[in-house]
């Protein structure tokens, strides 16, 4: 009904007004939050194309940053026979931790994702993560974007195609990866694991991984195949000639001469031929090694002889949420279960909010202390914790130190190296002495300096960086860091990527992941005839490949000194194997040495010059437009409405500002009567986000309470919210409004009311297709409402609704709902049971009263994963359909509590194109007396509770 | 039923008129061809693909005209009596009264052009690059088409000679068409689509295709006479000149061949790719790359001239005067230099990029911004005078 509707509609523009970011969750009261923990102090850097926004502290990133960008636009005019008037709004963090806490996307941001281009002010946000190449790509990436975008958007509009096609995301990503950089060891991980164990995805079918890594990589694997077969040109016509037809695909066939079947048949055999020759000499991981991890994704294996057994322990996802789990050595097959110990729980708490499973390695010492670093409010933290004991012993921050990656314990373990990424944005080498707590930083510069291992004898650190000879060119080599001079030297050359590197516990021996095959392999160095390390040493030592694997492995981690653990890629799983007999292969002599250096030893990172900087200067807020919106709805009872909202924002999206203004009168006498208008401005800065406002609503209304009414409502309000972390936050609201009020039959009513609410909410659900299927969210509510003149309205509001979802196993969830919502005193109003979202059985809004009280229990279970219904013109695919068993009790009441209904039956789930979920519950309403003998079918949408 | 036929001719009229309903015959007779080397007939004005121009228009400029017109126009518009007519990449023929500044009228007569159109006496040969029929001839006095043909996708302006008319397609197809009845007199196919206008000097017929193949072809019997591979992608055409055939490609180098055996001479390197045509006079090649330069090379020798800086990209054709070169960028400036040594005389800035080439016709100078205005530019003192005159 269209009061309630109304009412509901001005709580959801309020919450949705003010609070945007916070409801991204779901529609209402939950959601986790997007914490600003940083003040972060906004300058521009103007170039000729450019405005960076940057803060002081990163300055030096920003102006190599700067040249990046500019550098980029050059190549890409070129690339796009095209050149953008427009000054680019660049937005630049110098850690991904930062990143996240923008708000000029409301989404919350997965450490996955390295930056991304937002349409309606053109903006590019993009974090640093250490490494200066990696900065330079993404930069690259996301204006190809930009480009893309526009030189569309102009070939359409120059032929008058106004509602012109638009490339699909595998082009449009594809194009973005292909241009950013050449094809890597990364890529042709997943295009050689995808095409031997045969689930490459062919073109034709691309939705089926739309979003996906897999699908930025195939679109990638696409292009290069069309570039090296049709020739660049045909990519730069694909854009070229879109306005021509009304779907990409005709363009395709347009500018290639092949509809996606045939191009298909061609691109597979093209790739199979290309990878199946590799089995010759080449092996697959689990043909030739133990399986010692094998569910889920599983990273970082780090080795641990407990006094009874050894054991590996590792970061692991295998249901949703990372967490390091511990498991025993031992080889694993399809008959043998794994048993695997959830050691610490991340992504459900502060403490552990995520565990940087590509990124960062884990270490244990021989007392069984794990080192392992994780995001922990604002920063990073190390942790050191004791496996025996199973607790925390210790948790590091430091102010200055924003990541913190891959620790590594020294053998005696009094000390602790890692890898961190400090507020400019320079990653290095650091080290903490457990005895005196005493940091010591051990490079500073801007070269990538990463996965750092003591020697067994604890005088060097061996690390992975690009300060090599072709680190521009995105090499990584070894290095030796002399604890005692500070002196670092080579220990291997070559224009490749070496990584991970680990010391043997005989000290002969270094092993390595290496993309000198063009794949990720495992390889060693052999460093036995190295006394002390000099300049020269690294001529003395010898390389040797170690794994023959058609897919990636990497992170090996030395058990003994004849067996290693690896991560591999395999089958679209990343899982844990051992490698044995490595004395034997180690003295099979396939030696090779390094390369000589010839020219400088290192390469320098470029800046933008000075006379190229247009400007330095301190942001100020300027406002544009980001939505303008406008609806006309007609109601055959309620009439027509129509109306309008427009919301403006700054650039960096912290403050905003929302103008409602809608009209609902039905006689023109009644226009400025039924004049509606809201005007809020939400501040989402600071950590401490705020909000206020001024509205006025009028018009005709119902509810079961009143029955028939015209309000006329005029007031402001104000709304703050501090949120502890991620999870958890309290809300504080006030408003207060001029009521005139006219119920049919009854005298008028004038009052000046004001409510006050406090919350308390706490969210870590874990979500999947439909709703929520681990985790908890909680909300508790108070508040105030009262008539300040004459006191005849004057209630208080009690709000609980808890949440609580429990895994029974990987697919099955048991959620349990509790839901009260109390009022007392004079004139409370009324809160509502019924329908598909909570009392089902019951027409919406059929069970009313001051009070009521609610459980909800459903038993969820996957029952279609995936189903595709063939049509004679198109397919449908539907993907997660999901079922679920029910029971409902509850009811309401004014004075006395009537006693419990309730319902119970099953129903199913389907999600559509991941914005809203469909349901259909099928089942039987009770009085705990009995059951009524008809069933009941309710089909509505909405995600589980 | 009778009924029926009238409401079919009343949509078939209404149809028709909203396909080329805008357009007015135009009041053209022989004697307006009497001097062809100032009239604008074809792209570049002749089928050198020179791009020079008789006269130049002195800045400083003041807008005389302009009119809103949006689309690029396809190369650059025609001129021919009283009138200035163009195609836009939307499949817009336009007609205007270059004197009184007054659109006359305008209408689809294609899905989409990427070239311009040639003009021969009152008929206007055409090809579309979308369409089942992509090649024409209309005649402008009755509005009428002579023909229509279905050929592939066609990329290029037609070349109009000895009463054939030849146009590159998409496919890589060449063809020679009848001028008069449209019917194929002979075709060849290149190795890749072709997108820039073809030149032609004697019998040589000069192309290029988006795999780096120059040809020359018999412009009679479509035999080839030489071929050449140069690498890269050639978007722009090639102009004749001095016995040479010059051209750039998307790899920033621009060549000059020998026209008679399609031999290299010389080439010269650039830092950006290069998309437009070239512009020819006297000795000096002239054109634009993507690294926001405009270059003045030395034809015999292959050596620079001198270069100047803009500051966006120039992908279309520079226009060389007597004294001058005009082009425009899409910085959105309009820039005049001296031909001789490549210094500023002039620069204008307007609301929007060019991405087509200005011409000159009677000491009036036309440039059209993208999507925006087509204006009409003379000398600041000569203003007042011809407004007073319209």
């Amino acid at each position: 009904m269209r009061g309630k509707s109304s009412l509901a509609f001005f709580v959801l523009l309020w919450s949705f007004i003010l609070f945007p970011s916070l409801a991204s969750a779901q529609w209402f009261y939950f959601g986790r939050n997007k914490v600003q923990y940083t003040n972060f102090d906004w300058h521009i850097l103007k170039t000729e194309h450019f405005d960076i926004y940057y803060y002081p502290e990163m300055e030096e990133l920003a102006e190599k940053g700067a040249y990046y960008a500019e550098e980029s636009f050059r190549y890409l005019q070129n690339k796009f026979n095209f050149y953008l008037n427009r000054r680019i709004p660049l937005i630049f963090y110098s850690s991904h931790l930062h990143f996240q806490q923008t708000n000029i996307t409301p989404s919350f941001i997965p450490e996955g994702v390295g930056g991304f281009f937002e349409f309606i002010k053109g903006r590019v946000v993009i974090p640093s993560d250490g490494s200066l190449n990696q900065f330079k790509k993404v930069i690259r990436h996301e204006l190809v974007h930009v480009f893309m975008h526009s030189k569309v958007y102009y070939v359409n509009k120059e032929h008058a195609r106004f509602e012109g096609t638009y490339p699909p995301l595998w082009f449009v990503e594809g194009l973005a990866e292909f241009w950013s950089g050449d094809w890597d060891a990364q890529a042709e991980m997943v295009l050689r694991d995808a095409v031997l164990n045969n689930y490459l995805v062919p073109l034709s079918k691309m939705y089926q991984i739309n979003g996906t890594y897999m699908m930025y990589k195939e679109g990638q694997a696409i292009l290069e195949y069309i570039a090296e077969k049709y020739g660049e040109e045909k990519i730069l016509l694909l854009m070229e000639n879109i306005w021509k037809h009304s779907r990409f695909e005709e363009v395709f066939w347009d500018v290639l001469g092949k509809n996606y079947q045939e191009f298909d048949q061609e691109w597979i055999y093209y790739l199979k031929k290309r990878y199946y020759p590799l089995l010759k000499k080449y092996d697959m991981s689990q043909m030739v090694t133990q399986t010692i991890v094998r569910e889920g994704y599983n990273f970082k294996p780090a080795f641990y002889r407990a006094p009874d057994k050894e054991k590996v322990v590792f970061i692991g996802n295998r249901s949703g949420y990372t967490n390091i789990y511990m498991t025993d050595l031992i080889p694993r097959t399809e008959k043998t279960p794994e048993k695997s110990e959830i050691l610490i729980k991340g992504e459900r708490s502060s403490e552990f909010e995520t565990f940087h499973l590509f990124s960062s390695k884990i270490d244990v010492d021989r007392d069984g202390n794990l080192a392992f670093s994780s995001k922990s409010g604002e920063r990073d933290a190390l942790y050191i914790y004791n496996i025996p004991e199973r607790r925390i012993v210790h948790k590091y921050q430091w102010p200055d130190i924003v990541g913190i990656s891959s620790p590594a314990f020294s053998p005696d373990g009094q000390k602790v190296a890692f890898s961190g990424l400090d507020f400019s944005g320079k990653k290095d080498l650091f080290y903490l002495d457990l005895r005196s707590q005493e940091l010591i930083r051990l490079t500073n510069d801007y070269y990538d300096d990463k996965d750092p291992c003591f020697s067994p004898d604890g005088r060097y650190l061996v690390f992975s960086s690009d300060r090599t000879e072709f680190g521009d060119k995105w090499s990584y080599n070894l290095f030796v860091f002399n604890l005692q001079n500070g002196l670092i030297y080579y220990v291997t050359t070559g224009k490749c990527q070496d990584n991970s590197p680990v010391w043997s516990p005989s000290g002969k021996y270094i092993a390595f992941t290496s993309d000198r095959d063009s794949s990720l392999n495992i390889w060693v160095v052999d460093v036995s005839d190295i006394r002390e390390w000099k300049a020269g040493s690294y001529l003395h030592t010898r390389i040797k490949q170690l794994s023959f694997f058609t897919n990636a492995s990497f992170d090996p981690e030395w058990v003994d000194n004849d067996r290693l653990l690896f991560a591999v890629y395999e089958n679209n799983r990343f899982q844990i194997r051992e490698m044995d007999s490595l004395e034997t292969k180690l003295e099979v002599d396939h030696y090779l040495a390094n390369l000589k250096l010839l020219g400088n030893r290192k390469w320098f990172p470029k800046s933008l010059p000075g006379g190229k900087v247009l400007g330095k200067l301190r942001y100020q807020k300027k406002y544009s437009l980001d939505i303008a919106q406008t609806q006309v709805s007609q109601d055959p009872f309620w009439g027509t409405t129509g109306g309008a909202i427009l919301s403006f924002t700054d650039m960096l999206g912290n403050d905003q500002y929302y103008f409602l203004i809608y009209n609902n009168a039905q006689s023109r006498g009644d226009f400025l009567r039924s004049f509606n208008l809201a005007i809020t401005k939400v501040s989402l800065g600071k950590r401490t986000n705020y909000g206020y406002g001024l509205f006025r609503f009028a018009g005709r209304y119902f509810n079961y309470k009143d029955g028939f009414y015209y309000e006329d409502r005029a007031g402001g309000f104000f709304a703050i919210t501090y949120p502890f972390s991620q999870f958890e936050r309290i809300e504080f609201n006030t408003n207060f409004s001029y009521s005139d009020k006219e119920i049919f039959g009854e005298p008028r009513r004038l009052a000046v009311l004001t409510s006050h609410w406090f919350s308390f909410v706490s969210d870590n659900s874990l979500w999947y297709y439909t709703g929520p299927i681990e985790g908890h969210r909680y909300l508790f509510s108070i508040g105030n409402t009262y008539y300040i003149r004459w006191s005849n309205v004057n209630y208080y509001t009690v709000f609980l609704d808890l949440r609580q979802y429990l895994r029974l196993s990987r697919g099955l969830t048991y959620a349990i709902r509790f839901l009260t919502m109390y009022n007392e005193g004079k004139d409370a109003r009324w809160f509502y049971l019924g329908g598909s979202w909570d009392m089902r059985g019951y027409h919406r809004w059929s069970i009313r009263g001051e009070k009521i009280l609610f459980i909800s229990n459903e038993l969820r279970f996957p029952f279609i994963d995936y189903m595709n219904i063939k049509f004679p013109f198109l397919s449908m695919g539907f993907r997660a359909i999901r079922g679920a068993l029910f029971f409902d009790a509850g009811n309401a009441w004014n004075e006395r509590w009537p006693g419990f209904l309730g319902s119970m039956g099953f129903g199913f789930r389907m999600n559509l194109f991941g914005y809203f979920v469909l349901r259909l519950d099928i089942g039987k309403t009770t009085n705990f007396k009995r059951f009524t003998s008809r069933w009941f079918t309710q089909f509505f949408f909405g995600w589980d509770f | 039923m009778r009924g029926m036929k009238k409401t079919i001719l009343f949509f078939t009229v209404v149809l028709g008129l909203a396909g080329c309903g805008g357009l007015v015959k135009l009041n053209i007779h022989q004697q307006d061809f009497q001097n062809p080397a100032a009239l604008w007939l074809t792209s570049g004005k002749n089928n050198l693909r020179h791009y020079a121009s008789p006269e130049d228009v002195l800045p400083p400029y003041g807008v005389l005209w302009e009119i809103k017109y949006k689309s690029v126009i396809a190369d650059h518009p025609l001129v021919v009596g009283n009138y200035l007519l163009f195609t836009t990449v939307s499949g817009r023929l336009a007609l205007i009264d270059w004197e009184k500044g007054m659109l006359l009228g305008d209408g689809n007569i294609a899905p989409g052009v990427l070239h311009g159109p040639t003009l021969h006496n009152w008929t206007l040969f055409y090809g579309a690059n979308l369409g089942r029929e992509t090649a024409g001839a209309l005649d402008l006095t009755t509005l009428k088409h002579q023909w229509k043909v279905y050929l592939a996708h066609i990329n290029t302006n037609p070349l109009f000679w000895k009463e054939k008319i030849y146009l590159g397609a998409d496919n890589g197809d060449f063809y020679c068409l009848d001028s008069a009845s449209g019917k194929q007199r002979w075709k060849f196919t290149a190795r890749s689509s072709i997108l820039g206008s073809p030149a032609q000097f004697n019998q040589y017929l000069v192309f290029a295709d988006l795999k780096g193949w120059v040809y020359c072809l018999d412009a009679t019997s479509g035999a080839m006479v030489w071929e050449t591979k140069l690498g890269d992608s050639f978007y722009a055409g090639p102009l004749v000149a001095e016995g040479n055939v010059l051209i750039g490609n998307t790899n920033g180098f621009f060549y000059c061949l020998n026209l008679g055996d399609g031999s290299l001479r010389w080439k010269f390197k650039t830092a950006g790719a290069i998309f437009g045509h070239a512009a020819y006079r006297n000795g000096f090649v002239y054109f634009g790359n993507n690294d926001h330069f405009l270059f003045s090379l030395n034809v015999s020798r292959g050596d620079l001239n001198w270069k100047f800086q803009a500051q966006g990209i120039i992908n279309t054709a520079p226009l060389a005067g007597p004294d001058f070169v005009y082009f425009g960028s899409w910085d959105r400036y309009f820039y005049v230099l001296d031909r001789i040594t490549g210094k500023l005389i002039y620069r204008r800035q307007f609301d929007r990029p060019f991405k087509s080439t200005p011409i000159i016709y009677r000491n009036r100078l036309f440039i059209h911004t993208a999507n925006s205005r087509l204006y009409c530019l003379v000398n600041e003192t000569m203003i007042e005078k011809l407004k007073k005159k319209k």
